[in-house]
């Protein structure tokens, strides 16, 4: 067992946790934070992507143990005082949810790329979310809508470094 | 970019052809959006699956007791213990294998136990002897006397529809057009041309894999949560199996993350049931890891056609013999429903006078094959798409022209004797498709002289499935706010705010007054199934229906309220009044007048079924009316190959769609988009790889689905043919998008090089090996 | 989704990881990045009791880039294809870094976890291989080097022994007049295992006379490999589309691919050859 303590959406958390939980077990089961999902199990489909010191990582590749110290960013972190983000609503405004399942790691990425690239270009956009599998949409409004919310001038997302997704 | 009609955008309707935003968008976007996958249930238990590693083999001995005995295990079940058989069309499928496994992967046995490690552990510890049995894996040897059989009790199977089955063989399903005289049609042609087409083995690859939770209760009814398609085909066929009342199975649809068809029939639920029934009451929770949807689910259906096709020297389509034979795996699911939808949809939306189709579903020791956007009209689409191109370059004929002189006006017969009396929009996708993309003109010519640039476009059409119900509740409470109730699911195609939509729109109630819920069958009344397009059309016209009922109902509790009869009252605004006064009470009012300090709430219900259908004949296939209705649409395909290395990259797709009246345009847009990439990464990069009945690549690192640096620009067209008996005249949609972009994409190749590859998936290799034989 | 058990080490230093690797031995897996551990350890595919985890060893994070590039084996793909130093050194090795997967594992992968799992398939070796890299590998005596042209000997199999560990990959100074080219070829989707990737680094001087040839080749053998056989029929000659042509199909003869989902053996053995081809045709203007 190893004594973890780590900053989950602003909020620190501190449990014990056996060495082979992963970081994503620890989100869902331990904390109850169901937005990040698990499609693949391998680290393909981008869906359980979080962001760790504000870097984004799949949280199904991750041991808990190694988050010690950490800021961990879900999708469930990136409203504030109950209300959204700008880049949750241009999703919602550009057509850019279907089923919605791929939603979540779609939205991790963007805001680390905004973060880091706050006026990207639709090609930027496109590279950045290589790994991130969707098969409702085709993509586009999804790329639509990160383009939009850079438009807004998408505030950083706290807490964050300067590091490229 | 989206090109909208002019009547679209002269629409006068507050809601019908408005992008309305989805209201569950907002759930979604925040995480909150409870799918399968995240279900919890109190006291749930966790299953795991063993499953078979031959693809055909006698199961001689199945020893459980080291897994019973682990501690953490709440339940073991193996074939022995489930005498239960389901299937859609025919019921030839044990819950678990009884006696034999027909595919790689077949479950054997099941565990539930107090974690998800525990369950993995235990199934480790179950021990089974195979006896292997010789496999037949190509569908056309298995069709041939002399092969082993997968089904030996194929005649004892309950069937559930119409579907021919040759018992003592493999073939579980043949349909049969039989139209005019193809023998006397080929004499009669100028040429003849018989070409062969393949497709490949297909995953739908929802982001959501398949998942269920189940639960027994003492009196042995049963609850199934599931992230599904058609909650009242799984109650049916749970009902059949188990031999229960319907009124004893309850499905309860939960989030889905995606279907495409793979969650349209029974796949995790029975084995989550079988377990269920044996844990004293605590619901047992199956989700499929991501290669058991691989190996483990339903796959689209490789499919093996021979079109021979008689022309006049002008290109007039005289005579078309089709032979298509779908491998369906080892048990039927929907196979026989695929092969029969692409036999009545086989030779494209062309006038045809003399047609002999027959389509076959096979039994094979593969994956097995089950419904998949299209439902074998993708399939069909590939092989006639392409065989128009190869026939008008044969010719001497343009493609564009020798479409025009075969394709539907209105007021045509189908292959089928069907008479197209409405909404018939298949001209105007091509004349669409073409002016948009500027398909007449060719690509200028790259720099770069191993690069080909060319242009190709594929039409087609599809039935829906019929006939089929809808029934719809809208329940308007106290205060005026209405609750829909329905069995439709949102599988993230956009039914739900349609439904909205058109309820706002018929009562003139402000659609934020407006709120839809999850499926449940305890409460939400019959709908066949999300699927075949049918959504929009059938439940949308059950959604009119019903909330027509309840301003009918409203107007018979308002007329004593303002004293005049009940036939010179309207329902208009979110209220009733007498045309011609100025009477006018609200909705609001009425119940509250009506009803005061008691409360109630009122229900209109609406029931559609479409009127005038017939089963179609079983040896000629010739109905009257055949579909509730026809889509069409045309794609045209603007690619890039590089010569040496046979790599295609598609530059744009021009998609222009007659799903009749648009009614959110920003969800049609996007089934299309989605529905273009599926079927591109179909066309390109997709391939099950199925070796001897073993899935090679079952995993998202081998088997690649289209990233956001795979798509071209797509470019959506909406031509709206109105169609007669639609909600405000719509059709359906989400299907067709998937099914032209193939052949466009291996018309344009050709166009492009004068290479044709007549098989799925166009790889690069093909394509060098095809370039290869056009210029040696 | 379940791990199965086991104990976790973290080491801080290099000297306290070699020693664990000697206590351990066979039953402890290394873990950088975690990528492969993680898939390894899920699908069951090795039980070892314990994981020696090397994410707290300082020393391995470090870029150095004195006489040389000296990159840790701990440093992330992103950090090498974001480093100046790399940019600088060895731009071929930062395009290579910046095609492994995606973004997010590029954040998580190592060079030195890619190299010491010796996948054929890997992205930044066959750049290595062309930049004449060598392995730093740290034992209980010390530190040796290893060329990587002999580091890999065999399916996922490398030079490192049991109470090993890849500490660092060592860049040597690239020689004036040096031309790189990288190309990973898929077959299917944009995201995928290469088809072939070509790495080279090619001296050659104004009138294209090339002095010094060394191509890396991934996914078209068991193992990452130079294409000794095309080098040297380039070595100490002028580049002409001839002996580029001749180069190609040499390259292409020293393959010895698979056939699987990107392509068959020999449609990679012809693509190695169609693209080694087209970048030596870049570099030479032709």
């Amino acid at each position: 067992m190893h004594r973890l303590s780590v900053m989950v959406n602003g909020v620190r958390h501190e449990q014990d946790v056996p060495s082979h939980r992963t970081l994503f077990q620890l989100l869902r089961e331990d904390l109850d934070l169901a937005g990040t999902k698990d499609a693949c199990r391998q680290g393909v489909c981008g869906s359980c992507t979080v962001l760790v010191d504000g870097v984004p990582m799949r949280s199904c590749l991750a041991l808990a143990v190694r988050c010690q110290g950490k800021h961990v960013t879900t999708v469930e972190g990136l409203e504030t005082g109950g209300k959204i983000a700008p880049l949750q609503q241009a999703f919602i405004d550009e057509g850019a949810v279907q089923c919605g399942y791929c939603t979540p790691g779609m939205l991790i990425m963007a805001t680390a790329l905004l973060d880091a690239n706050p006026a990207p270009t639709e090609g930027e956009v496109r590279a950045a979310l290589i790994g991130n599998l969707c098969r409702c949409t085709g993509y586009a409004p999804i790329v639509r809508a990160v383009l939009a919310a850079a438009k807004n001038r998408h505030p950083p997302s706290a807490p964050s470094s300067s590091r490229a997704p | 970019m989206n090109d909208q009609t002019p009547a679209a955008l002269a629409r006068q309707f507050r809601y019908v052809g408005k992008p309305v935003l989805r209201g569950e968008s907002i759930d979604k976007v925040t995480g909150r959006w409870v799918y399968g996958a995240d279900l919890v249930l109190p006291g749930m238990l966790h299953a795991k699956v063993l499953r078979s590693p031959y693809p055909h083999a006698r199961i001689l001995s199945v020893d459980t007791r080291r897994a019973r005995e682990f501690p953490g295990v709440r339940a073991v079940v193996t074939g022995a213990d489930v005498p239960y058989l389901f299937g859609s069309a025919v019921r030839d499928e044990p819950f678990l294998a009884r006696g034999k496994v027909r595919y790689a992967g077949e479950p054997v046995a099941a565990v539930a136990a107090v974690s998800e490690e525990i369950a993995r552990e235990a199934i480790n510890l179950i021990d089974v002897e195979y006896e292997e049995l010789p496999g037949v894996f190509d569908p056309l040897v298995a069709m041939r006397p002399g092969s082993p059989i997968l089904h030996e009790d194929l005649a004892t199977y309950q069937m559930e529809g119409a579907y021919d089955r040759y018992p003592g063989t493999n073939i579980v399903g043949h349909t049969k057009v039989r139209r005019g005289d193809v023998v006397q049609g080929f004499l009669d042609s100028d040429f003849v041309y018989e070409d062969v087409f393949t497709t490949q083995y297909v995953q739908h690859c929802s982001m959501e894999g398949h998942v269920s939770a189940a639960q027994v209760a003492s009196d042995g009814s049963v609850t199934v949560w599931s992230s599904c398609q058609s909650p009242y085909n799984f109650l049916r066929d749970l009902s059949n199996a188990l031999g229960l009342p319907y009124n004893m199975v309850r499905i309860i649809v939960t989030g889905v993350g995606g279907a495409f068809g793979a969650k349209m029939y029974l796949r995790t639920e029975p084995l989550a049931v079988a377990l269920a029934m044996r844990t004293q009451g605590k619901p047992v929770k199956y989700a499929h890891t991501r290669d058991e949807e691989f190996i483990g689910a339903v796959v689209k259906h490789p499919a093996h056609l021979t079109f021979k096709t008689g022309v006049k020297r002008d290109g007039r389509i005289v005579a078309r013999k089709i032979t298509a034979v779908f491998n369906t795996g080892g048990y039927a699911d929907a196979g026989p429903q695929v092969a029969r939808n692409s036999a009545f949809s086989g030779t494209g939306p062309y006038r045809i006078p003399n047609v002999w189709i027959d389509s076959y579903c096979v039994y094979t020791n593969n994956p097995i094959g089950g419904a998949f956007r299209g439902f074998g009209v993708p399939q069909a689409t590939w092989a006639h798409e392409s065989q128009m191109d190869m026939i008008a370059h044969r010719l001497g004929l343009d493609p564009v022209g020798i479409r025009m002189r075969n394709l539907f006006d209105l007021g045509d017969s189908t292959i089928t004797g069907e008479v197209l009396y409405t909404s018939v929009g298949v001209k105007d996708t091509l004349r669409r498709a073409v002016e948009v993309s500027g398909y007449g003109t060719p690509l200028p010519a790259s720099d770069d002289p191993k690069i080909a640039r060319g242009r190709g476009l594929a039409t087609m059409h599809k039935l829906t499935n019929t006939p089929t119900n809808s029934t719809a509740i809208v329940k308007m409470h106290q205060d005026g706010t209405i609750n829909l109730l329905c069995s439709s699911v949102e599988l993230g195609q956009g039914v739900n705010t349609v439904y909205r939509q058109i309820v706002a729109e018929r009562l003139g109630i402000p659609i934020e007054r407006i709120r839809i819920g999850a499926a449940d069958t305890h409460y939400t009344p019959y709908d066949q199934s999300t699927s075949g397009s049918r959504s929009v059309f059938h439940m949308g016209n059950a959604m009119l229906l019903a909330a027509g009922d309840l301003a009918q109902k409203l107007c018979a509790l308002a007329s004593p309220l303002v004293g005049v009869p009940v036939d010179r009252l309207l329902f208009r605004d979110g209220g009733v009044e007498e045309p011609g006064s100025d009477k006018f009470l609200s909705a609001k009012e009425i119940i509250e007048r009506s009803f005061g300090a008691r409360g109630s709430t009122v229900q209109g219900e609406g029931r559609f079924a479409p009127t005038g259908t017939r089963p179609p004949d079983k040896e000629t296939g010739q109905t009257p009316r055949m579909s509730a209705f026809w889509m069409y649409a045309t794609h045209v395909a603007d690619v890039e190959v590089d010569l040496e290395t046979g790599k295609v990259k598609v530059l744009k797709i021009v998609a222009a769609h007659d799903a009749g009246t648009i009614i959110n345009p920003e969800g049609a847009v996007g089934q299309i988009e989605g529905g273009v990439v599926q079927g591109l990464g179909a066309t390109l990069c997709e391939e099950m790889l199925v070796s001897d009945g073993i899935v090679t690549n079952p995993s998202f690192a081998e088997y690649k689905i289209p990233t956001t640096m795979d798509v071209p620009e797509i470019v959506t067209v909406l031509v709206e043919a109105p169609h007669a008996d639609g909600p405000y005249g719509a059709k359906g949609l989400s299907e067709p998008a998937l099914a032209p972009t193939a052949p466009a994409i291996a018309n344009a190749i050709f166009n492009a090089t004068g290479a044709r590859i007549t098989s799925l998936p166009i790889t690069p290799e093909k394509v060098l090996q095809a370039l290869k034989r056009v210029t040696p | 989704m379940s791990l199965p058990r086991f104990d976790y080490h973290a080491p801080k230093t290099i000297g306290e990881a070699v020693a664990l690797r000697q206590q351990f031995g066979d039953d402890a897996l290394v873990m950088a990045g975690g990528l492969t551990a993680m898939i390894l350890l899920r699908e069951r595919l090795v039980s070892p009791r314990v994981v020696l985890s090397l994410s707290d060893v300082a020393a391995l994070r470090r870029i150095d880039a004195n006489g040389g590039l000296t990159i840790g084996a701990m440093v992330t793909h992103s950090e090498v294809a974001r480093s100046e130093a790399v940019a600088s050194l060895a731009p071929l090795l930062r395009e290579a870094c910046g095609h492994v997967g995606s973004p997010a594992i590029r954040n998580m992968g190592t060079l030195g976890g890619n190299i010491s799992h010796a996948d054929s398939a890997s992205d930044p070796a066959p750049a290595l291989l062309a930049l004449n890299a060598e392995a730093v590998i740290a034992g209980p005596g010390g530190e040796r080097r290893v060329p990587l042209d002999q580091f890999f000997r065999g399916t996922l199999t490398t030079a490192i022994n049991g109470d090993e560990l890849l500490a660092a990959l060592f860049v040597p100074r690239s020689a004036a007049g040096t031309h790189s080219r990288f190309m990973k070829f898929t077959a299917t989707s944009a995201e995928a295992f290469a088809t072939v990737t070509v790495a080279m680094s090619i001296v050659c001087d104004g009138a294209n006379v090339c002095t010094e040839a060394r191509i890396g080749l991934g996914s078209v053998a068991p193992t990452p490999l130079r294409a000794r056989a095309a080098e040297d029929l380039l070595r100490g000659r002028k580049l002409t589309r001839e002996s580029i042509a001749a180069a190609a199909a040499a390259a292409a003869a020293c393959t010895d691919p698979s056939s699987n989902g990107q392509g068959s053996a020999e449609y990679r053995r012809e693509m190695t050859g169609v693209w080694v081809r087209r970048l030596l045709g870049d570099i030479a203007g032709l």
